[in-house]
């Protein structure tokens, strides 16, 4: 009689910390999600693995930063600083794309991918000299830091931690919901986008109904840097910014992106808002010193079973393609 | 078209080896012109890459002092030369530097690099060439086992560590819980924990990571939450104690929060802003020099190093510099005493007692090469945004 009464309440116990790490896994995640799509945007327009995403996210926040709270800054209010820091990667992702079409358009894949790793490099280094080694405290979009919800004790029995709520989360969810709304508007709905998808499907077949190709994934590049740039002024806040913040994250972003079958726009959103959660719940209720191997392990996991991601898992039992 | 910028190139060249050939003789005539012969010393520190921010202030520390040394006559009538390399936070060059030093400079004694590693990776030659080291490096590895010819300045985490569970002990926390960055720093401050934590009846009941790059450390410290321990030891450098400081705030888990002399700098409190307010922590005395009784021997000493330092270059001192300032007094009053032998020095050094410098007061022996021990440190707690001593 006991006994299932008191295993309920266990469970129940748990309840606010269970949505405490799903919480923060979910904002956690979303910026995981945003940066995967960047790579997916790059990936399908060109089939290069972009490992200079990361860096991106790196110049959101570090020009955001700048913009807004450096002391020989600016100080323009966030309203303002926020476009002109996907403005400036929108530059070098551009740049970057440039190089990669006209003067480079002749290399294989493979040397293109080694590239955006030295151009990472580079950015890695110029953002190091332009902003020092220092980490930098980023203000949070919003005056209020966050909400402790209690939840009724009938719930969770007398003992329970309350669960905190922070607005930033808030934000970094709301922004991740609304890049993938403008994300879907835009490849479903304005001719750019439409461009870009028929590139992704056939590059030469888009060349022949008259797309211009480099144009095209300059625009890839532009777009994706905007992506990375939002997801690293979101972050910023919550995790400080610094010059090097830039590498774990690409890293994850782009096990998300590989997770949800490279070059799947819904599956690197599903793969990354996954990621975030379960290393959270790893961290508590495994161990928080493999944290960061979970993510790789997931990643190898997934592959082994499932080479084209976690979408084409759920496809193939549906016997579709 | 071709033809006219071929003889351009040697007409630029020839003028400027001429000159350099010239600015090279007056450079030799000028100081053989001295009335002593330089003693000579090599410097070197991670000015460059990853640990510049380690390596710069030390340098600069050292050039100042150098000067300093030099308009009060040198060391007894000699001028004393410091040869300095960049090593860039490698490891490889910092051997080459060392090999350098040896073989080409022939300098008496080296003092740095900035970082363990870049210290350790040339250990062996320094110890084959029978050449005096002071290290900045804070490693207990550097001087444990000892190395005859090795020393060091910085302190180790041995005696933050000390110090803290001292702190522990007195106020009566016997559950602790641990939450370490995934680094060499955080491994070794979570291994010194764990050895002097039974002899300070102390227990750790939870022991938890994360990485340096982490953006959020809720969840470790949700598992600290359900533990039952008394307070918490943070050990780890920027930013990642900053964020452990916010999330505890944010999580109401209102333990005690401890942390380590990786926090010693103003970047923390700006970095954790509010939530840094009553964090504990383990600090070189230079920080809060002002504070100290006039009784501190080092309070004197602290104070001027600090004025100069800011008078010199226009920003704060810190504990960095403050070790490659231990390292160059160190030599310089073994050279006063014993003049230029290596040998001698090192065993002149070996014999230091009492030395008051910026890390602490030395004291080396033929067991001991760092001279330290926990009154190097002294316990601080952030209050109103500043530093306050703890009683």
């Amino acid at each position: 009689m006991t006994e299932p009464v008191y295993a309920r309440k266990r469970i129940m116990g748990n309840l606010p910390d269970i949505l405490q790490l799903l919480f923060t896994g979910l904002a956690v995640g979303s910026i995981y999600a945003i940066i995967a799509v960047g790579f997916t945007v790059i990936f399908s327009s060109t089939q290069v693995v972009n490992f200079a995403q990361g860096e991106f996210v790196m110049i959101g926040a570090m020009v955001s930063y700048w913009l807004v709270g450096a002391e020989h800054g600016p100080h323009l209010p966030l309203l303002l600083a926020l476009p002109l820091a996907v403005l400036a990667a929108m530059l070098v992702g551009s740049a970057l794309g440039w190089v990669l079409m006209r003067p480079l358009k002749d290399a294989s894949v493979t040397s293109l991918i080694i590239i955006t790793v030295g151009a990472s490099m580079l950015m890695h280094g110029v953002a190091s000299l332009l902003w020092g080694k220092d980490p930098v405290a980023v203000a949070p979009f919003s005056n209020t830091s966050g909400y402790s919800l209690t939840l009724p004790a009938a719930l969770t029995g007398p003992h329970a931690y309350p669960v905190y709520i922070g607005t930033q989360e808030l934000w970094v969810m709301g922004l991740a919901a609304l890049v993938v709304l403008a994300l879907t508007f835009f490849f479903n709905r304005t001719m750019i986008g439409k461009a870009m998808r028929a590139v992704s499907v056939n590059r030469h077949g888009a060349r022949l109904i008259g797309i211009n190709v480099s144009r095209v994934v300059v625009g890839a590049f532009a777009l994706s840097a905007a992506i990375g740039a939002i997801a690293g002024a979101a972050i910023a806040p919550i995790s400080m910014a610094s010059y090097g913040m830039g590498t774990m994250l690409g890293l994850k972003g782009f096990a998300a992106a590989i997770v949800g079958g490279l070059g799947n726009f819904p599956g690197s959103i599903i793969a990354g808002l996954l990621l975030g959660i379960m290393e959270n719940f790893s961290a508590t209720y495994l161990s928080s010193q493999y944290k960061d191997a979970f993510a790789f392990i997931i990643l190898l996991g997934v592959l082994v079973i499932s080479p084209q991601g976690i979408v084409a898992l759920f496809r193939r039992r549906r016997a579709s393609v | 078209m071709k033809r006219f910028q071929v003889p351009f190139v040697p007409a630029l060249v020839v003028p400027a080896i001429v000159a350099l050939a010239l600015a090279g003789v007056a450079l030799v005539s000028s100081t053989a012109q001295a009335q002593k012969t330089a003693y000579k010393i090599g410097a070197i520190f991670d000015v460059t890459g990853p640990a510049s921010p380690l390596g710069t202030p030390e340098q600069e520390t050292v050039k100042m002092l150098v000067k300093q040394i030099n308009a009060k006559g040198g060391i007894d009538g000699h001028p004393l030369e410091v040869v300095y390399y960049d090593n860039g936070s490698d490891e490889a060059k910092s051997l080459m530097a060392m090999k350098k030093l040896i073989e080409a400079d022939k300098v008496l004694a080296i003092i740095g690099p900035s970082q363990t590693g870049t210290t350790l990776a040339g250990a062996q030659t320094v110890e084959t060439a029978n050449i005096p080291l002071v290290s900045c490096a804070a490693g207990v590895g550097i001087v444990e086992p000892v190395k005859p010819w090795i020393f060091k300045t910085a302190q180790s985490d041995v005696h933050a560590v000390k110090k803290v569970l001292d702190y522990c002990q007195a106020k009566r926390y016997a559950r602790v819980a641990l939450i370490t960055v995934a680094n060499a720093f955080g491994d070794s401050g979570k291994k010194q924990v764990e050895l002097q934590a039974r002899g300070a009846r102390v227990s750790v009941v939870a022991r938890e990571s994360f990485g340096s790059n982490d953006t959020d450390m809720k969840a470790q410290l949700m598992r600290i939450r359900q533990s039952n321990a008394q307070a918490v030891i943070c050990w780890g450098t920027n930013p990642g104690p900053a964020i452990v400081a916010k999330n505890m705030k944010e999580l109401g888990i209102r333990l005690p929060l401890l942390m380590s002399h990786g926090i010693a700098n103003r970047k923390f409190i700006e970095l954790a802003g509010p939530a840094a307010e009553g964090v504990i922590f383990p600090a070189g005395k230079l920080l809060i020099a002002d504070t100290l009784p006039n009784t501190d021997p080092q309070k004197r000493v602290l104070q001027a190093y600090a004025a100069d330092f800011k008078k010199t270059y226009g920003k704060e001192a810190d504990t960095f510099g403050g070790h490659a300032y231990d390292a160059l007094m160190l030599v310089c009053r073994a050279l006063r005493a014993v003049g230029p032998d290596k040998a001698k020095l090192r065993a002149e050094l070996e014999k230091t007692k009492g030395f008051v410098g910026i890390s602490g007061v030395f004291s080396f022996s033929a067991k001991d090469h760092n001279g330290l021990n926990e009154d190097a440190f002294a316990m601080v707690i952030i209050k109103n945004g500043d530093w306050t001593r703890l009683k």
